[in-house]
This record gives structure tokens, sequence and C-alpha cells, in this order.
């Protein structure tokens, strides 16, 4: 229990560059990949799969290195008869998935090629009486879902189709005592969930229910001595959250209370110089997400 | 890779010896899978049974790992393309294939749903697939989807069978076989706000007014400080004898932040920052105490577990509430003196000793813990003076230890 020191060391050969092209052909490369296994492990999620990719390619400017038809028809295809889109074909709708097909709309502006009416009233039958929101009509409740419904009708210019007030009054009953959020009343605060929160608090302009001073504290809090960033006290720094904190203190103007350098070279070390992508820590297997966090970090 | 079709026939091979494994032992509760990296042989012998039961556990071996889950994952989602739902399966093949499934891939949402749906359809007995997803978090302790989907069922129960013995006959089950998640990874964050939900729900919900009634019996202000003042001194024997953890600081954070909310900092406002980081070195590397704490250290039998320092809370808990009656008799002395305890000149103090002596890697964590805590209580105390542009550079060399 005393002696375990929970950072990384970073290797003294890492890389110190971004590598783009490199990047750019690990994407791309990822998307072609039929490894039938590896296709159906991840095909839960492949709907925010590919808006990891096409965000990273559109943040490098090679978005033509992806199939902009083959993704649209993709898109398309997983949009279910209740408005709802699912991460793949036969799979369920999710508000999550929701979301990630509208961002890739958004991204090709090309929103309306899609029966938006439907999906907005998928949406805004996910908020439940409390201000809420569940993810399906299972009925789990998440502040990420929360977020998710937020961004889809800011994407749709409809976020008159819910209540506003009990959704931000829902979202602040996640406040703990550290300024931070979790994922419903009474959960620890965590770097992913208070992303979630502020970007939805955010985009209902109520951020002057934030204490920006705690919050900020906390999640530069966050970063470590090697200069990555965790999600949580006493947890290893994960390139991911270099997108989730880095936001978050953006959003409330905090930014300059972390290491910039530092952090800096944290995420560069986590690149493949060999195969492209980012790894969560310098030295692990690469992945799109990420690559995507990495980039955008 | 072998061709996918020899791959398909394996994986229907490898699917029936599954379900040959959960008719043969009803009773396993933990599953696993075994790697098997050199095994190359025995794969090669189609007769070679992948699966082991030893006491309840099952083992299945890594090599058949990709093509179970492949014959189970493509049967089961292609029947349930839209507009001929479950069309040419059986409940057998759906529970048996979706199991196959979630075993390997817990985060399958829509597998779950196929679950959902049987249960909801009165199919799929709630008990049968509680003690499932019971069997999956063995395996995969973080699971998200399961824990989202055990919420769904455990919901159906208490529809099902009434709050009331809901409470009595599955509540105890459930706390155990979260606190076994949450024991595989100490910071289990899904295992821990399941527990969360599972208290909010059931215990808060329903008992809301008895612990009201009973908070209001037990706590007076100066119970409260006793209660306090108890688990400080926790923290500090913790954070004197094992250095260097972060969410011991954390805690303290809110024992400190509770305390304040109640009885107020008065002298917090008048410390200037000067004070707070001017190290008085008090070092106690030679008091009895810290002897002990250093040979506590270094006995592995010492060191507590999650579960011990759980039970010391609980154990404090019931002291508390055995104990007032006694207390009480003291208390008249606890008014005044006692608020300065968790005061920032107090806790500044407490943070100097803290990281005297303090040497090695685990120094470094705790000084940067400690002076992140004093940090802390500056901005917690005096927030609206903190201006982003006066204070960016002291706040960045604090936070990131350099």
């Amino acid at each position: 229990m005393g002696s375990q020191i929970k950072d990384v060391k970073i290797p003294p050969n890492s890389p110190t560059q971004l590598s783009l092209v490199k990047h750019a052909d690990f994407i791309a490369a990822y998307g072609k990949k039929k490894d039938d296994y590896e296709y159906c492990i991840t095909e839960f999620l492949r709907m925010s799969g590919v808006y990891w990719g096409l965000t990273s390619m559109f943040l490098m400017n090679k978005q033509e290195m992806m199939d902009k038809d083959d993704v649209i028809e993709f898109v398309k295809s997983c949009q279910h008869e209740n408005g709802g889109f699912s991460a793949s074909h036969n799979h369920d709708p999710h508000l999550l998935y929701t979301l990630s097909a509208i961002q890739i709309l958004s991204l090709y502006g090309c929103i309306d090629l899609i029966d938006v009416e439907k999906t907005v009233e998928y949406v805004s039958k996910l908020q439940q009486a409390d201000g809420s929101f569940v993810g399906d009509k299972w009925g789990e409740i998440d502040t990420r879902f929360s977020f998710c419904a937020f961004a889809s009708l800011k994407l749709l210019g409809r976020l008159d189709a819910v209540d506003l007030q009990k959704a931000v009054q829902y979202i602040l009953s996640c406040m703990n005592f550290d300024g931070g959020f979790g994922c419903r009343p009474g959960s620890e605060s965590h770097s992913g969930q208070i992303y979630c929160c502020l970007g939805a608090l955010a985009i209902a302009d109520s951020l002057h229910y934030v204490n920006a001073d705690m919050l900020g504290w906390w999640l530069c809090e966050r970063q470590l001595p090697s200069g990555g960033l965790n999600g949580r006290p006493e947890k290893l720094p994960d390139v991911c959250y270099s997108w989730w904190v880095l936001a978050s203190l953006r959003i409330i103007g905090k930014l300059h209370w972390i290491d910039k350098d530092k952090l800096r070279s944290y995420i560069l070390a986590c690149q493949d110089e060999e195969t492209g992508g980012f790894a969560d820590r310098p030295g692990d297997m690469v992945d799109p997400f990420h690559t995507l966090f990495g980039l955008a970090g | 890779m072998a061709d996918t079709c020899c791959l398909a026939e394996l994986g229907e091979i490898y699917f029936c010896s599954l379900n040959q494994a959960f008719i043969s032992d009803p009773e396993i509760d933990e599953v696993d899978i075994i790697p098997c990296l050199h095994c190359q042989e025995e794969q090669k012998n189609e007769r070679e049974d992948p699966i082991i039961i030893v006491n309840h556990k099952l083992g299945i071996k890594s090599w058949c790992i990709k093509p179970l889950f492949l014959f189970a994952y493509k049967k089961l989602m292609r029947s349930r393309t839209e507009g001929k739902k479950d069309c040419n399966l059986s409940v057998t093949e759906s529970v048996q294939l979706s199991r196959a499934v979630l075993l390997v891939n817990a985060e399958c949402y829509t597998a779950w749903n196929t679950r959902k749906e049987m249960m909801s359809s009165g199919v799929l007995s709630l008990e049968d697939d509680m003690k499932f997803s019971g069997l999956v978090l063995s395996k995969h302790p973080r699971s998200g989807e399961t824990f989202a989907h055990r919420r769904w069922t455990i919901i159906q129960l208490e529809k099902h069978k009434g709050q009331c013995e809901f409470i009595q006959c599955c509540l105890r089950a459930e706390l155990a076989v979260s606190l076994r998640a949450a024991e595989c990874y100490a910071d289990n964050y899904t295992a821990w706000s399941h527990r969360a939900w599972l208290v909010e729900r059931f215990i808060h919900d329903r008992k809301r007014q008895v612990l009201l009634k009973h908070l209001k019996n037990i706590c007076s202000k100066n119970e409260l400080v006793h209660l306090l003042l108890s688990e400080l001194d926790f923290t500090s024997d913790l954070i004197l004898t094992f250095p260097g953890h972060e969410v011991v600081w954390y805690h303290r954070r809110f024992v400190y932040h509770f305390w304040n909310e109640r009885f107020g900092d008065v002298t917090s406002r008048t410390v200037e920052f000067r004070e707070m980081s001017s190290s008085t070195s008090n070092d106690d590397r030679s008091t009895p105490e810290s002897v002990n704490r250093t040979s506590r250290r270094y006995s592995p039998s010492i060191i507590p577990s999650l579960f011990e320092l759980a039970s010391g809370s609980f154990k404090l808990l019931r002291e508390l509430n055995a104990g007032f009656k006694s207390i009480t008799s003291v208390t008249g002395e606890l008014e005044e003196d006692t608020l300065t305890p968790m005061s920032t000149p107090s806790e500044v103090r407490f943070c100097n000793s803290a990281i005297a002596g303090c040497t090695g890697p685990e120094g470094e964590v705790q000084r940067r813990c400690s002076s992140n805590y004093k940090q802390w209580i500056m901005l917690r105390s005096k927030p609206s003076e903190l201006d982003c542009n006066g204070t960016a550079s002291d706040t960045r060399t604090i936070a990131t230890g350099s």
C-alpha cells in the first residue's frame, strides 16, 4: 500500500514530434480493417468509433481519406423508426449513438439527410419528470445522457424541445463538495462526467451555477508529475483525459492552471511512431479513441 | 487465422460445450478465461474440451474465445434485424447465445436488451438473469452495461415482489455482489455508483423518516463534533502511517469541508498565504507514536485492506451510536475550544508534520498532496480574492509538484 506511486515515467526515447501523416494512415487503415473478430467485438460502439475517426481526420484536415458516401450511408442505415440511432446494424437505438450520428452528419454539413423531427422527438421523449435523461427506453439515468441530449438538440437547433430549467436542476443535484460532478446524485466526481455536466451547462447558458475556483482546482490537480492527466485522485494518467479535463478547464476559463508544456510532451510520448495512433499511456496499444483525444488535446 | 467457415463450425462446437457446462453445473458462480498461449497443439485436437469446471468455477480456454464469440454474436444479431425480431430463435437459443456473447463482451448492450425483452414477456426469470449478470461481473467487475442492466432487473424484481420483500430477500445479496466487484478494483467507479444507487433507492427512500428521526435524536452539535474529530484523527493516522496516498488527503478535505459547513472556520479568513506555505518543521520522527507507525508501515499483516477500513468506519459509527449518552458528560468542555482543530492554522501544522521526515518517492507524493491540500483550503476560504491572473503561476507550480 505504501510504496506504489501512481504515475508513469516517460521513456527517454519517446516521440517528441507530432507525426500527423502516420496518424491519418492509422485511422484510414483502421476503418478498412476487416478482421472479423475485432470488427464484431467493437461493433456495439461502431457509430462513436466512426465519429472519433472522422473527427481526427477533420482535425488533421485529411477528411477526404474516409469515404464520405459510405459513412453517410452507414449513419442513415442505423436510424430506427422511433428516430433514434443504433451503434450499428441490428443493434438497438441509444442516445449515445444518436449524438454520434448527429455529430457525423454535422461534420459533413448534411444533417438534412435524416428525419430531423423524428430525431428531436426521440431525444426529447427521453427526458424524465425530474429533468434527468435516460439513455434509451430501458431507463438507465446518467448525467452523460443529459449532455448527449443537449448536444444533440443544440446541433439540430431544437433546444426548445426539452425542459432546460429542470434538466439543469438535475445536473446541479449531481454536484459534489469539491465542485465536481458524478453520474448521479451522490456519485463521486469524475473527469469524464464533469466534462459532460459542464458541456451541458454551457449549452444551457448556466455556467454561473458552477464554483469555477473549486472545480478548476480539482481539475488541475489531475495533472501528475509526468505531465499526464488522470480521471480521479490516485488513478494513472490517460491521454483521453487530456480532452475531458482540458475541455472542462477551457469551459470555466482556467486552462492556464495546468502546465501545458509538460502535458504536450506526455501526449506526444503516447504516440506510436511506427503504426501511427495514440495510446492511453506511453508504450501501450494505440486505438482511434485515444488518437482523437490525443489530437484534440 | 483459419478460414471463416471452419471458425464458424468450431464456434458452434465450443458453444455446445459451454451450454453443456451450464447444464452439468447449474451452480457456476465465477468465470474467467484461461490463457493458453502455447497450446496450438491442444487447439488442433478438436475433441479437446475448451471448458474446465472446478468447484463451481468455470474456466474457458483462450483459444476458443474468438470462434465461440463470432458464432454466438452473428447468430444472435442476425435474429434482431428489424421487422423479423427473434423470428428464428427459440427462447433457449436466445438465452444461451446472449450468455456466450456477454461472457466475452459485457458491453454489448443489445445482447443485454434481448434478455430484458425476454424478461418483459415473462419467458426468462428475473432471478435467473440476476444470477447470470452476477456471474458476468465476476469476469467484468467494471462493466457499466452490466450494472445498468442489473438496475433495470432490480426495478422489475421490486415491482414483482414489492419493495419490502425485495429488501428482505435480495438487498443483502445485491450489496454483496457489488462489494465483490468493488473489491476487485479499489477504485471501481461503476460498482460504487451502483451501491450508492441501492442506498438511495432502498435504504434512503424507505427509511428516510426513520433515519431523520434517528439523526435528530442522536446528532446534537457536540455529537457531530465528536464524530468529525474521530474521523479527522482516523485520516491523520492513515496519512502519517501510509504517506503518499492522495485519496486519504482527499477524504480529509471532505471532513474539513463538512466541519466548516456546519461550524464555520473563523480563523481561516485572517491567515495569510505566507503563513500557509511556511514550513515550521515539526519533526516527530523520534516520538514513540512515529516509531510505532514505521513498524506498521512495513508489516504487511497490519496494513488495513479496503474492507477493514470500511468496517473500521462502521465500528466508529456504532461506537458513536452507543456512546453518545456517556459523551454528553464531557461535551461541556468541547465548546469553543474544539472548533480550532479544523481551523486553517491547525491544518497547516498538520501538513508540516505530515511532510517532515518523508523521503523517497512516497515523500514526493506526500509533499504534493500536502501543498495541494493547503492551496485547496485557501481557495475554499477566499474564493472571491482568487483572480485567475494573479495566482496562475503559483497554482500551476503547486498542482504539478514541479
